[in-house]
């Protein structure tokens, strides 16, 4: 399932364009990261694909068919949105909120029964977390939460997921998880486009970069031909150098401050 | 961990047992002592054909006095534990009750009016209704004028308009007659079944079922009006479509249940509150469990304000009495555990 964003432009009523004529295709199967700094658009550009932003120009085009004419329940059959891990008020089970991620493929208003509840299992057992069934959501640790938040749009049963920076706010080790979970994900042929802040993780797990400031796409390609000095320097306006590791399999960003600051420490040490 | 013992459904069995059994003895209870044979014969005589073998007074007090009063205590607490479940869950917020909007501040000065124009119980009973529903409509348009977040709105139009009606009532007593009108206001306030007759009964399921069972119906995708709305709307809901409905269903329920009954607070926040505990959060199970713990709940408040005192108890009093210390019971066992 490919999406198509063509001559885009979104601006919040009396306030400036916060999207200016954007185009860009996504095929299918790949994990695209989209890069910016706060402000830029990014979660504007997010909700207008989800669908749900009314009067943007332009046009969004999933699988041949213009968003426009998708009611919420038939979009929530095409994408799925994987949100950062939030605090609830009620204390749901694991169970529970995943279910919540079947009520676009209930018929009217029904219940889920017992066929969504396979669901929600096979979508835990492809995460893992099988064993947190039937624990209450607000007691697991962040990198627990985040998976789960995963499995609920897995047990929406579409192909194509959209992430708000899904691995911020946890700990190395679970951000290194979760990144793999999704990994493992496009492997099987979803298609991710997710937001990120973190240029070393475009590196490691992107098949593509995007790269959004003032509201405009700058760049869009391949990590390696993308992300440059020059990229991060009108992005973040800081001064990178770019490693390459591993016969250039694996590029790191490293920010030229600190490579001085380590010269500097050298000399004062020494 | 493992799956939990007991089953959601074998629960609400349960309750529904405890309710029904709640409902048998408060049939029995009373000045005039009718023995439980006799109580299941009468009852049972109203489908099938039954030997008479009970007096005439014994089968009017049980099918014109003791049945119009427990069902009516046992819909009017079913509708405030429904609407309170409901406000929780369109609010997102564990401590709203049935009266966040105003409806019960509403009806109160509705019933006032009515009362101090010399209008007959039924009567009043169809005034503080009316002030009910036109209190909802002023806050859905007010909070439609206000910008930003509707709930807020709906929020702050609900004190708003709520203080309004207060200030109304308070004006009505100031004026009413301390001899005859004003202790009939007042007692109104505290809520009371007394005097409940078929008649009551006939009309008021009528608004409870209008309004629970579109409930019943969206109870799922209520539970993803607890969660935030965008996340909501991507799972395929019409957030904005439910939460109206679902205001618009319970405040019906308060508006029919409160102008019966007076106003009884603390029942649309305790007995949720417990039934989340038994039942969980899951709106599945939540709203079903809160029905049948507030009907039994009322129903045995009802049962101590009739047979407690020679005189009847205001359920209001009743309500808070227990509410209040059980409430501060549940937040200091959480904390231990």
């Amino acid at each position: 399932m490919s999406v198509q964003v063509s001559n885009l432009s979104f601006g919040y009523p009396g306030q400036p364009e916060v999207l200016k004529d954007i185009n860009f295709t996504i095929p299918e199967g790949i994990l695209v990261s989209l890069l910016g700094p706060n402000g830029a658009g990014k979660s504007t550009l997010m909700k207008c694909m989800l669908g749900l932003m009314r009067h943007y120009r332009g046009d969004i085009v999933l699988d041949g068919v213009d968003i426009r004419n998708l009611t919420p329940k038939q979009m929530a059959r095409k994408t799925a949105y994987i949100p950062q891990s939030a605090e609830g008020v009620f204390n749901y089970t694991v169970e529970e909120m995943v279910l919540m991620g079947t009520t676009s493929l209930l018929s009217g208003l029904n219940s889920p029964g017992k066929k969504e509840e396979e669901t929600v299992l096979s979508a835990l057992r492809k995460l893992h977390i099988d064993h947190l069934r039937y624990r209450r959501y607000m007691n697991l640790s962040g990198g627990e939460r985040q998976l789960v938040m995963i499995a609920r749009a897995l047990a929406q049963n579409t192909r194509i997921l959209y992430m708000d920076e899904p691995a911020a706010n946890l700990d190395y080790g679970n951000q290194i998880r979760v990144m793999e979970e999704i990994r493992s994900l496009i492997r099987e042929g979803y298609t991710v486009f997710q937001t990120t802040h973190n240029p070393d993780q475009a590196f490691l797990y992107s098949d593509r970069i995007m790269a959004l400031a003032e509201g405009k796409i700058i760049a869009y390609g391949t990590p390696q031909e993308v992300i440059t000095p020059d990229l991060i320097r009108r992005l973040y306006h800081i001064e990178t150098e770019i490693e390459r590791l591993h016969d250039d399999r694996i590029r790191i960003c490293i920010p030229a401050s600190v490579l001085e600051g380590v010269k500097t420490d050298e000399q004062r040490v020494n | 961990m493992r799956k939990p013992k007991h089953s959601p459904g074998l629960k609400l069995m349960i309750m529904g047992i405890c309710l029904i059994g709640i409902f048998l003895f408060s049939l029995l209870l009373g000045r005039y002592a009718v023995p439980f044979a006799d109580v299941l014969r009468i009852l049972a005589s109203v489908v099938i054909p039954v030997t008479k073998t009970w007096s005439n007074l014994a089968e009017n007090m049980v099918l014109l006095v003791r049945v119009p009063r427990i069902c009516t205590a046992v819909l009017v607490g079913a509708s405030l534990s429904v609407a309170g479940a409901s406000y929780q869950c369109i609010f997102s917020n564990p401590m709203a009750a049935p009266d966040l909007l105003g409806a019960s501040t509403s009806a109160g000065f509705g019933a006032a009016l009515a009362i101090l124009l010399g209008c007959s119980s039924f009567v009043v009973t169809g005034w503080a209704f009316t002030a009910s529903m036109l209190c909802l409509l002023l806050v859905l348009f007010i909070a439609r004028l206000g910008k930003g977040s509707v709930t807020l709105n709906l929020i702050l139009a609900g004190i708003m308009i709520s203080s309004l009606f207060q200030a109304g009532t308070s004006y009505l007593k100031l004026i009413a007659d301390p001899n005859n009108t004003l202790p009939e206001i007042t007692y109104w306030l505290m809520g009371s079944l007394s005097g409940m007759t078929m008649k009551e009964l006939g009309y008021v399921w009528i608004p409870i079922t209008i309004g629970m069972v579109p409930i019943f119906m969206v109870r799922w995708q209520m539970n993803l009006l607890t969660i935030d709305d965008m996340e909501a709307r991507t799972m395929g809901v019409s957030t904005s479509r439910i939460r109206v409905l679902v205001i618009i269903c319970s405040t019906l329920l308060t508006a029919a249940a409160v102008s019966v009954s007076g106003i009884i607070g603390w029942v649309g926040l305790v007995i949720p509150h417990i039934a989340r505990r038994i039942s969980g959060n899951d709106c599945r199970y939540l709203i079903p469990a809160s029905a049948l713990l507030g009907g039994s709940f009322l129903l045995l408040v009802d049962d101590l304000a009739r047979n407690l005192y020679s005189t009847e108890l205001p359920l209001g009093i009743i309500t808070a009495v227990i509410g209040a210390p059980f409430f501060i019971w549940l937040m200091i066992r959480e904390r231990i555990s």
